[in-house]
C-alpha cells in the first residue's frame, strides 16, 4: 500500500481490565481442553447409551444437562464431543502452524522464484473459505476426523506462511540479523533467535483467533452432516439432530450451542488480546 | 490517461487468473475424484438406480459415462469440453449440467446479494455512528457484542430466525424456495453472520480516517462535524471496505452452504454438496467453476473499485 504512514493503528492500545485475558480466555480454554483429554475416562455414563424413558428429560440431578430426543445423557455427548469439535480444531491450528511456518521462513529467507511461489499459492487457496475445502475433502475421502484434520489443516497453512513471511522479511533486513548471518550462523540458528522472539505475539494472536474459526467450522460440517458417522457425538451434529425440538425442549440446543459459544469466544478474547498489544497485526496478516 | 492503463493491466491480470481459476478447479475436482476411494461408477450406479444393482449395471455406467478409458483421455476430454463451455451432462439424472447449475446460481445470487447488501448497509451505519465514537461506552459496547455475535455458527442464527419469525409467528415460510418471501429469512441470517466482521472493518475504517489530519484541518476551517464526515471521510472509508470483498466473497460462500442446507433451498452449495457425495464429476465440477469464477470476480470488482476510490493506489497486482 502506498498511503501515507500513520502514526497508529485505531485508536489507543485498549486497556484491558486486568486478568480479564485469564479469567474470559485462557480458563475456559484450558478447561475445555482438559476436558477433551481426560473427558472421556472420567464419564460415567456411556454417551451412545440409549433411555428412552428418559427421552426430552430437562436438567436434572441424574442428568445434569438433560437428555436428548433418543435418552442419552447431554452431559456426557458434549464431553464425548469435545475431542472432535475443540481437539481437532486445536491439532489443525498446530499442523498449520508448523507448515506455514516453515514455509514462510523458506520463503522469506529464499526469496525470489520460491517466495513468488508460495506466495501466489496462499492467495488462490486464502481466497476459498476453509469451510468449502472440508466440505469437499471429506465428501471424496468420505467423511471422518481425519478428512476434517485435512481439510482444515490445507485451508489454514497460507495464512500462517503469509504472516511468518511477512514479519521474517522485516526481521531479516535487520542489520543485527545481517550481522549474524555475515558471522556465519546457519538459518535454522536466526531462525531460531531472531525471527522466532519477533513473530511469537503475532502467531499467537492469529493461532487463537484460528482455534474459533476451526470450532465454528468443525461444528459446521457436523451439521451438515458431513463430520461423523451418526452415533458418535459431535456439537455442530448434535445441534443438528435436535433442532426440531429447539420450541418444546431448548435445552437439547442450547446445550451444544452454549460449548461452542465459549470455545469459540475465549480464542477470540485471547487472540484479540494479543492483536490489540501488538499493534499494527491486521495488516500484515 | 495513466489511470486507464492501469485499470486496464488490472483487467487483464483478473481475466488471466479467472481462466487459471477455471482450469485448476476443473484439474483439482478430477484428481480429486480420481484419487477418491471406493469405484465411482458403482457410486454413480448407486445415486441413479438405487442401492440394489447388479455388476452388470455398474458396468453398463462405466460405460457410459466414458470411465472405461484411458485417465489421461478422460481428463483432456473434460478439459476441451470445458474450455468450450460444455460443461457436460450429470452422470447421475443424465441432465446437461449448465441449466441445473445456472438455476441453483440465481438462487443463491439472489440470497447472497440481498444479504450482502443488507450486511453493507447495517455496517456503514454502524461504523460511523460507533467510529466517531471511538473508545466511549457506545463503542465498547459495540465490540463486546461484535465478539459475541462472531461466534456464533451461522446455523444457530438461522435456526433461532426460524424459530422465531416462521415457527412462532408464522411470518415467513420456514424451508424450500418455491413460496413468496422464502429469501428473507435467509439473507437475514446471512447479513447477520457477516454483520460483527463487516461492521468492525467500517468502525476501524472510520476511526483510522478521522485520525488523519484533514477532519481536524476542517474543524480548525469551522466546519461541521456532518460535512467532514460525509463530504471528506466518507470516500476513504469505503477504501478498507471495499478492499475486504475478497474476505467478504469467502466469508459468504461459507455461509450459504450452510444456509442453502438448513433452509432446504436448491442452491449452489446444496447442489455441491450432493454432487460431491455422489461422486457426479461434470455437476461437482460445474458448481465448482461457478463459485471459483464468481470469487475472481468479486476480487477483480473490488480492486478495481479501489483504485477508482483512491487513485493513489494505482499499482497492478495481476492476482486476485
Amino acid at each position: 500500500m502506498t498511503q501515507p504512514m500513520r502514526a497508529s493503528s485505531p485508536g489507543r492500545v485498549r486497556r484491558w481490565p486486568p486478568g480479564f485475558v485469564s479469567v474470559f480466555g485462557f480458563l475456559p480454554l484450558a478447561i475445555t481442553l482438559l476436558v477433551a483429554l481426560f473427558g472421556p475416562w472420567l464419564l460415567t455414563t456411556n454417551p451412545n447409551r440409549q433411555d428412552l424413558a428418559a427421552a426430552y428429560a430437562p436438567p436434572s440431578a441424574a442428568y445434569v444437562l438433560g437428555a436428548d430426543d433418543l435418552g442419552r445423557s447431554i452431559a456426557a455427548r458434549l464431553v464425548a464431543g469435545a475431542r472432535i469439535s475443540l481437539g481437532i480444531a486445536v491439532v489443525g491450528v498446530l499442523a498449520s502452524l508448523a507448515t506455514g511456518l516453515l514455509l514462510g521462513f523458506i520463503s522469506a529467507f529464499h526469496g525470489g522464484w520460491v517466495r513468488q511461489v508460495v506466495m501466489r499459492l496462499s492467495d488462490v487457496i486464502l481466497a476459498c473459505p476453509s469451510l468449502l475445502f472440508v466440505i469437499l475433502v471429506s465428501g471424496l475421502l468420505g467423511g471422518g476426523i481425519g478428512a476434517i484434520l485435512f481439510g482444515l489443516w490445507m485451508s489454514q497453512w497460507p495464512g500462517f506462511a503469509r504472516l511468518t513471511a511477512a514479519v521474517a522479511s522485516k526481521e531479516l533486513a535487520a542489520d543485527h540479523v545481517e550481522a549474524s548471518r555475515l558471522l556465519g550462523f546457519r538459518p535454522g540458528y536466526i531462525f531460531r533467535a531472531h525471527v522466532m522472539p519477533a513473530i511469537m505475539p503475532y502467531l499467537t494472536s492469529l493461532g487463537a483467533l484460528t482455534v474459533g474459526a476451526n470450532v465454528l467450522t468443525i461444528s459446521s460440517v457436523g451439521f451438515l452432516g458431513l463430520g461423523l458417522r451418526p452415533p458418535d457425538a459431535e456439537w455442530g451434529s448434535m445441534i443438528a439432530g435436535t433442532m426440531t425440538y429447539f420450541r418444546t425442549s431448548p435445552h437439547m440446543v442450547l446445550a451444544p450451542a452454549g460449548a461452542i459459544l465459549i470455545c469459540t469466544l475465549s480464542a477470540t478474547v485471547i487472540g484479540e488480546y494479543y492483536s490489540a498489544r501488538h499493534q499494527g497485526i491486521e495488516e500484515i496478516a | 490517461m495513466r489511470r486507464l492503463r492501469g485499470l486496464g493491466a488490472v483487467l487483464i491480470g483478473h481475466v488471466l487468473a479467472a481462466a487459471g481459476v477455471a482450469v485448476a478447479v476443473a484439474t483439482l475436482a478430477f484428481v480429486a475424484v480420481q484419487m477418491a476411494p471406493g469405484d465411482v461408477a458403482f457410486r454413480i450406479a448407486e445415486a441413479r438406480y438405487g442401492e440394489r444393482i447388479s455388476l452388470q449395471t455398474v458396468d453398463q455406467a462405466r460405460a457410459a459415462t466414458g470411465m472405461d478409458q484411458n485417465v489421461m483421455v478422460q481428463y483432456l476430454r473434460w478439459v476441451e469440453s470445458s474450455l468450450t463451455g460444455q460443461l457436460g451432462r450429470s452422470m447421475v439424472s443424465g441432465r446437461p449440467v449448465m441449466p441445473d447449475v445456472w438455476r441453483s446460481f440465481q438462487t443463491t445470487s439472489g440470497v447472497a446479494v440481498t444479504g450482502v447488501g443488507l450486511a453493507l448497509f447495517m455496517s456503514l451505519i454502524i461504523g460511523f455512528a460507533v467510529g466517531m465514537q471511538q473508545d466511549r461506552i457506545l463503542d465498547r459496547a459495540f465490540l463486546f457484542a461484535s465478539a459475541i455475535l462472531s461466534s456464533v455458527p451461522s446455523f444457530l442464527i438461522g435456526i433461532a430466525l426460524i424459530t422465531l419469525f416462521a415457527i412462532t409467528l408464522r411470518w415467513l415460510p420456514a424451508a424450500g424456495n418455491n413460496r413468496p418471501g422464502y429469501a428473507i429469512l435467509p439473507s437475514c441470517t446471512l447479513a447477520l453472520a457477516l454483520l460483527p466482521d463487516l461492521s468492525r472493518v467500517a468502525r476501524n475504517a472510520v476511526v483510522r480516517t478521522l485520525q488523519d489530519f484533514y477532519p481536524t484541518y476542517g474543524r480548525i476551517k469551522g466546519q461541521s462535524w456532518p460535512r467532514i464526515v460525509f463530504r471528506h471521510a466518507f470516500r476513504p472509508t469505503l477504501v478498507p471496505i471495499v478492499a475486504y470483498f475478497g474476505p467478504l466473497v469467502a466469508h459468504t460462500i461459507g455461509g450459504l452452504v450452510v444456509i442453502d442446507v438448513l433452509f432446504n433451498l436448491d442452491g449452489v452449495g446444496t447442489r455441491l454438496i450432493d454432487s460431491v457425495l455422489a461422486a457426479d464429476i461434470p455437476m461437482a465440477m460445474g458448481a465448482g467453476l461457478l463459485i471459483g469464477v464468481s470469487v475472481v470476480a468479486v476480487n477483480g470488482i473490488s480492486d478495481i473499485m479501489v483504485q477508482l476510490l483512491d487513485p493513489r493506489l494505482s499499482t497492478a497486482r495481476l492476482w486476485p
